[in-house]
């Protein structure tokens, strides 16, 4: 219900095309309370997405434009002294929101990355010793681009495994492109004018009742089947970890309340499966020069791993 | 002085703890806020009481098509907040006046939403229609509250509108106005006959809150205008007499009986001689023709609210449920019998243990001869495991009886939507059938429901396919 309000403005009305799965994969995040890793190249609307959704949610939105020379306390925030008062005033930075879009996150220095990654973790900031909560729903969506790395800072794999999901975003198909290039007027009007369709409680209480949504033993075996099953493929060094299968997990849960149902099913679980363990495997190079992706070891496992029966 | 001991302590505790809510219960009445009538209108002005008849009267308006659902949102809003109505009936009613599947889903409990999502994954005609079924028969039963049922049957108005399936949404459009009214309309009757039994110090009390000048101004017939002026003067000038006052209520009754009066004028005239009557004779007479008029007004206003609850109640199927079969009565073996089975069994396992230790190579042609012939393994299959619901076997056997007919077999990775993706061209016709045993497979399967119709359901469809 929550996802078809969502798809009626922004797909259905031709405002973000052939982007459905992305959107879809974003909500889903949000409402697992998960963080999100888009790659995809320039150009390819990863920002519209997030303004989007955050306008459609009647959510907070910052962007932060990650560069080398961006501190920690440019993200969180820092304590100013105030000359009239002779006080120290706290001025919060732009982790102050609901989404949070950090453009290019390899181009921050890797201290700039663990203090988001971190306060995207614990979900809350630390200035001079003083903690504070960050508001709920909250959500990170990184971006990288993964063709030009000069001068960058790529993420590690542990940093890595905290993004709940990895989304890859391309180009459109030349159909999808005209499509694009006659509307792109009153697409660009049309974000900038897109009116919340729920309330920022809405999504809060979805975020609960996607918590209790059923999931079958079975389903949580098959799970467990898939994770272990990338660990024991031939091309893959380092496969997906526990928090990987928490990461189906809820994501399955997640995408099961937006479809409407308060059950999960495994084909749930095979669709969010690729986005969930994507980052977090590691290729043998061997196999990695031979062309192997971690995609397609995802769906080799998928094609594998027995579904619940009967 | 003696220190009580443990014993008369807790007894002293338990006694407290026992008469404490018998005492608190004198004091304080036990009825919820939101019951109408009690007791929070016990001191409230018949005014109040008026404003919000009429605010019921603007949301059963609302609900017929009469004002637009702005309004009876509204009005909703204030006899919820002002404790007329329960508070989630006006939810539900809410949620279906603006198409809110949010607000609609608050009011239902787990059980019923899970009932309801189910029919959103099913998301077909049949689901649908079964679910109205169930939630039909759920309510005639006593199991769901009205406001619950209005909640769910708003939440499949709005699936089946988005569908497209116009005569599903507007029976059930039906019915939920039907209901609603009707639940409505209660409240409504409560209402005036509280109005109408109201004494004559509440009528007095709610009146005499207006000065006599603002008295004045309601009267907007000059005839009668002049006449209560001149009659105030008189009074604030002291030479009042109760002939003064029996003229103007005499007008007041010939223009009133003219249909030249309003309501409001001649309420307010009698209470101007009311007031400035006092204690006298004509006072007394004054009081039984207030009592008169508030409850003729409240006799039409039930008349207004029952032309509503005449709407006709649309027709949706409703569901028998079996009933459930009495457990045969188990015959208890006497003690005595009892002790020869034991006897028995003792005595049998101890002469097979003097055998083997005799005639110990017959015993192992007999193990290796019984493991060959696969007795065990046939004897292990029969053995009870956990139990499979009916559905969920149903749809294997119809998985198989597909595999036949489309050459196509179901692969062990594959998921039942992705097999039904692949079978659906080759099956051409009874694909829907397919498709419909897989919903109820995954919905037993995966959702836990338990439901006997489903059941009932598959197995027609596997004897179809």
């Amino acid at each position: 219900m929550l996802f078809r309000a969502i798809e009626e403005r922004l797909i259905k009305s031709g405002l973000l095309i052939e982007k459905e799965m992305e959107i879809k994969l974003m909500v889903a995040s949000l409402i697992a309370r998960g963080h999100v890793l888009l790659e995809g190249v320039p150009g390819v609307a990863k920002t519209s997405m997030a303004k989007a959704i955050a306008k459609l949610l009647d959510l907070d939105f910052k962007r932060i434009q990650m560069t080398p020379d961006l501190l920690p306390s440019d993200i969180i925030g820092c304590y100013i002294f105030d000359q009239r008062t002779g006080e120290f005033k706290l001025r919060k930075g732009p982790i102050f929101t609901n989404i949070l879009l950090a453009d290019e996150i390899n181009r921050a220095s890797p201290r700039t990355q663990s203090a988001l990654l971190e306060a995207m973790q614990e979900r809350q900031v630390t200035i001079e010793g003083n903690t504070f909560r960050l508001e709920e729903p909250f959500m990170v969506i990184a971006t990288q681009n993964p063709i030009e790395m000069e001068g960058t800072f790529p993420l590690p794999e542990a940093q890595l495994d905290r993004f709940l999901i990895k989304i890859v975003t391309g180009y459109p198909s030349p159909r999808g492109f005209r499509e694009l290039l006659k509307k792109i007027d009153e697409i660009e009007a049309g974000i900038e004018e897109l009116k919340p369709v729920i309330s920022r409680q809405d999504v809060l209480n979805a975020i609960e009742q996607a918590k209790r949504v059923k999931v079958d033993d079975s389903v949580l075996d098959y799970i467990a089947s898939i994770v272990e099953a990338t660990r024991e493929h031939p091309a893959v060094k380092l496969g997906g970890s526990p928090r990987a299968g928490i990461a189906i997990l809820k994501l399955a849960r997640a995408w099961a309340y937006l479809e409407g149902r308060n059950y999960v099913i495994p084909d749930d679980v095979k669709i969010v499966a690729k986005p969930a363990l994507i980052h977090r495997i590691i290729l043998k190079p061997e196999y990695e020069i031979e062309g192997v992706t971690p995609e397609k070891v995802v769906e080799d496992v998928l094609k594998k791993v027995p579904v619940p029966k009967p | 002085m003696r220190t009580p001991s443990l014993l008369t302590t807790v007894l002293i505790v338990l006694n407290v703890l026992v008469l404490l809510p018998v005492c608190v219960a004198e004091e304080v009445p036990s009825i919820p806020r939101h019951t109408v009538g009690f007791p929070m209108y016990e001191n409230e002005s018949v005014i109040e009481l008026l404003k919000e008849l009429a605010q019921l009267y603007s949301a059963i308006s609302t609900l017929n098509g009469k004002e637009s659902p702005d309004v009876g949102s509204k009005a909703l809003s204030d006899l919820s907040n002002s404790g007329v109505i329960d508070p989630r009936l006006a939810t539900a009613i809410q949620s279906y006046l603006e198409n809110n599947e949010s607000k609609a889903l608050g009011v239902l409990d787990e059980d019923l939403r899970s009932l309801i999502m189910n029919a959103y994954g099913a998301g077909s005609r049949d689901a649908v229609e079964s679910t109205l079924a169930i939630l039909r028969s759920m309510y005639e039963n006593g199991s769901i509250d009205v406001s619950q049922y209005i909640a769910a049957l708003a939440l499949l108005e709005m699936l089946a509108s988005r569908n497209g399936w116009k005569d599903i949404a507007d029976s059930v459009d039906k019915e939920i106005k039907s209901v609603a009214t009707s639940a409505l309309s209660r409240e409504a009757s409560k209402l005036v006959d509280m109005l109408s039994s109201t004494n004559i110090e509440a009528i007095s009390k709610a009146l005499s809150n207006s000065s006599l000048d603002t008295l004045l101004n309601i009267i907007q017939n000059p005839q009668i205008r002049s006449t209560a002026q001149e009659v105030v003067e008189k009074y604030r000038e002291g030479r009042l007499s109760d002939s003064d006052v029996m003229r103007l209520l005499d007008l007041a009754d010939r223009l009133r009986s003219e249909g030249i009066l309003s309501e409001s004028e001649y309420l307010a005239v009698l209470e101007i001689a009311r007031r400035i009557s006092g204690h006298s004779t004509v006072s007394q007479q004054i009081y039984p023709k207030l009592v008169e008029e508030l409850q003729n007004y409240a006799s039409r206003a039930l008349q207004g609210f029952s032309a509503f609850s005449s709407v006709a109640r649309p027709s949706l199927p409703s569901l028998m449920l079996p009933q459930i079969p009495s457990l045969p009565s188990i015959q208890i073996p006497q003690v005595v019998s009892l002790m020869m089975i034991v006897c028995i069994a003792i005595g049998f396992t101890v002469l097979l243990i003097v055998l083997a230790r005799l005639f110990p190579r017959i015993v192992d042609t007999i193990r290796r001869h019984v493991i060959a012939s696969g007795i065990l393994r046939s004897i292990s299959s029969t053995l009870p495991k956990e139990r499979v619901p009916r559905a969920v076997e149903l749809y294997w056997q119809a998985v198989s009886k597909v595999a036949r007919v489309t050459g196509i077999s179901r692969e062990s990775s594959e998921t039942h939507r992705e097999y039904l993706r692949r079978v659906h061209q080759r099956l051409g016709a009874k694909s829907t059938l397919f498709e419909r045993i897989t919903q109820i497979y995954e919905i037993v399967r995966f959702g836990g429901a338990h439901d006997p119709s489903m059941d009932r359901e598959a197995e027609r469809i596997v004897r179809e396919l």
